[in-house]
């Protein structure tokens, strides 16, 4: 074994399959609640499998696409699993870090830390990671410490840890374009910049993009980049639009196969925007896709997003959700899962936050939208994760009591709906601030409805579609006991906190 | 493809000074920068101050999180005078085009600016 002079990791909460389920993932967002944490971790992030160089089999999605391009550009670069850093301390030059959520600042960590008052999970971990020995000693050694992924940002407010643990350089966008220099500069010793944010200008074409070199988690394959929806605040609207090419879809996923991963979760913010036009649904570049893909695999699918919009589009213009689950999707296996966003029913709010979410419908029609695309889903055994955002600004108590009454005419489909809090970063440092002015009366009766939603469905979902291999027995054991767990808690604590906010 | 990217010379530099508070002049940044991003699409963002290395991003968040149609290169340079005539030299050598925003306070900063042809803002004067 030589080792590798460029070492990728990240904490166990994002190293991990979570059981082959990602939603399972989500769990490290919180704090353990009713379970001890080890326990809890192991419920969220199991320890994966790795070779005898602690390479894990399965790693972030975000983090192959890097190996990728390093390892494509001839450096000595691998993905080790944390636990394995020992192994590579002598050759480690560069340690890279990625994650989605460094320091629980983002959805929906820091509403559950904001609730509970309790550090999430994944920032315990993450800090745990880099306090081990293994990285303080690479640190004096002289390595390199770069951070990346979508959770970048967040290294802005932990400025001190910032310090403490040496980072060195702070990578935020998209990097295909920009690694390869940056990695060589910090090999020669160059000086880098603090902190690097990658604009849509520098953005990778499709040819720049390569294809990973090992497994994704659950076989996460990207299947475009960008949005076209065009809202203003969004960063990902502002980047060119790139559909990657079926072929090279179908090899990733044979990468995936080759190391064991069976199954597909297909990636994109709006996966029924594959080959679209504009913001309307095409039959044939979704047909097809879903088709080749199917062929392929011994496993499921899965989407990783999908718009309300785009599902009821393609459904009343081109029955297409129905011909892709039942003529493709459904023939080999039992359900499909994906995440949508609803935001907010009041369509005042949405016309103001999110006015071209509801395209190629008008925002006025937001609410038929969503309760036609949980029927659709519904009817066509798709289970989605919804979320909700509270606390907007130019939010009014009449927005959220409007969210709240629509709320009921979705309770019929089956789907999981986590509101979460719009947090401004100020208010994390003051968590009774945000207990006392951010949570009004009207945001607990949302997160009441959504709460007895989701546990009523939760219960549905485990009992006939999800975990139910043999061997996540455990695993499903400890969640009903959780699910157990919140019901007795909920029941507790509504009551007591209705009677407080009234006062 | 190797490239050099962090070389790009079609860039432009923004050179901040400030002591004890960058907020105003990062706020007079960010309105030249706004102005500029018809022509340029990656800003070198280059600090000269006591803040040190990396608490001096305290004061950049704003201009992180509100400059996200352009690419961003965030430098510290030190905080001596000394330290700024070097960046000024390396600036001036390659030819890059900049402009210097800095603090009212540190005239010794913007007096050995002025002594260069960069556009330079005084801020508060």
């Amino acid at each position: 074994m030589s080792g590798y002079e460029i070492v990728l990791t990240t904490d166990r909460t994002m190293m991990s399959n979570h059981h082959g389920k990602e939603f399972l993932g989500f769990l490290a967002t919180g704090p353990a609640i009713g379970l001890p944490e080890r326990l809890w971790l192991w419920l969220a992030a199991p320890k994966m499998k790795v070779d005898n160089e602690g390479k894990p089999l399965e790693a972030s999605y975000g983090m192959r696409k890097v190996e990728a391009k390093l390892i494509e550009e001839g450096f000595k670069a691998a993905i080790i699993d944390p636990d394995y850093l020992h192994k590579h301390l002598k050759t480690m030059k560069i340690l890279m870090l990625g994650h989605h959520d460094y320091f629980a600042y983002g959805p929906p960590s820091s509403e559950w830390w904001m609730i509970t008052g309790k550090e999430p999970v994944n920032r315990i971990s993450f800090k745990k990671l880099m306090e081990s020995p293994v990285v303080k000693k690479a640190k004096e050694k002289g390595v390199k410490i770069i951070a990346g992924g979508p959770g970048a940002w967040q290294w802005l407010w932990e400025l001190g840890l910032w310090k403490k643990w040496g980072v060195d350089t702070v990578i935020d966008g998209e990097v295909e374009r920009v690694i390869v220099d940056i990695v060589e500069k910090a090999l020669n010793n160059e000086p880098l910049p603090d902190y690097i944010y990658v604009g849509p200008h520098d953005s990778p074409s499709v040819d720049e993009i390569p294809i990973i070199k090992g497994a994704s988690v659950n076989g996460l394959v990207e299947i475009m980049r960008g949005c076209p929806r065009g809202c203003r605040f969004c960063s990902v609207t502002l980047r060119p639009l790139r559909y990657i090419p079926l072929d090279k879809i179908l090899k990733e996923i044979e990468i995936n196969k080759k190391y064991g991963v069976k199954s597909v979760i297909l990636h994109s913010e709006d996966v029924l925007l594959y080959g679209a036009s504009g913001v309307k649904p095409r039959p044939d570049p979704l047909i097809k896709l879903h088709e080749s893909v199917s062929r392929i695999i011994d496993g499921h699918i899965a989407w990783s997003h999908a718009s309300l919009a785009a599902i009821k589009y393609a459904e009343e213009k081109h029955k297409l959700v129905t011909k892709i689950m039942q003529d493709i999707v459904l023939t080999k296996q039992e359900f499909l899962g994906v995440e949508v966003g609803i935001e907010t029913l009041s369509v005042r709010l949405a016309k103001i936050i999110m006015p071209a979410k509801s395209a190629p419908y008008p925002p006025e029609e937001w609410p038929n939208i969503v309760e036609d695309a949980f029927r659709i889903m519904h009817e066509n055994r798709i289970i989605p994760a919804a979320t909700l955002i509270l606390g907007l600004p130019q939010e009014t108590p009449d927005d959220v009591m409007e969210t709240a009454e629509l709320l009921d005419r979705i309770k019929d489909y089956r789907s999981v709906i986590v509101p979460m809090f719009f947090v401004p970063m100020g208010a994390l440092k003051n968590r009774d601030w945000f207990r006392k002015n951010a949570v009004k009366t009207e945001h607990i009766e949302v997160m009441k409805k959504c709460l007895f939603h989701t546990l009523k469905w939760a219960e549905d979902i485990m009992n006939k579609f999800y975990l139910k291999e043999p061997y996540l027995a455990p695993v499903r054991l400890g969640l009903k006991l959780f699910l157990r767990y919140v019901k007795w808690k909920a029941n507790k604590v509504i009551p007591r906190l209705e009677t407080y906010m009234r006062k | 493809m190797k490239n050099n990217w962090l070389q790009n010379n079609n860039s432009f530099h923004v050179v901040l000074v400030f002591s004890n508070s960058g907020d105003l002049v990062v706020k007079e940044a960010l309105f030249r920068i706004y102005e500029l991003g018809s022509k340029f699409k990656v800003f070198d963002i280059h600090v000269v101050s006591p803040i040190s290395r990396p608490y001096y991003l305290k004061f950049l968040r704003e201009v992180i999180q509100n400059i996200i149609a352009f690419s961003l290169r965030i430098w510290y340079n030190g905080s001596s005078v000394e330290d700024l005539r070097k960046l000024i030299n390396d600036l001036a050598s390659r030819k890059d085009r900049a402009i210097f925003v800095v603090e009212k306070d540190m005239p010794e900063y913007y007096g050995l600016i002025r002594s260069f042809n960069f556009e330079t803002i005084v801020v508060g004067e």
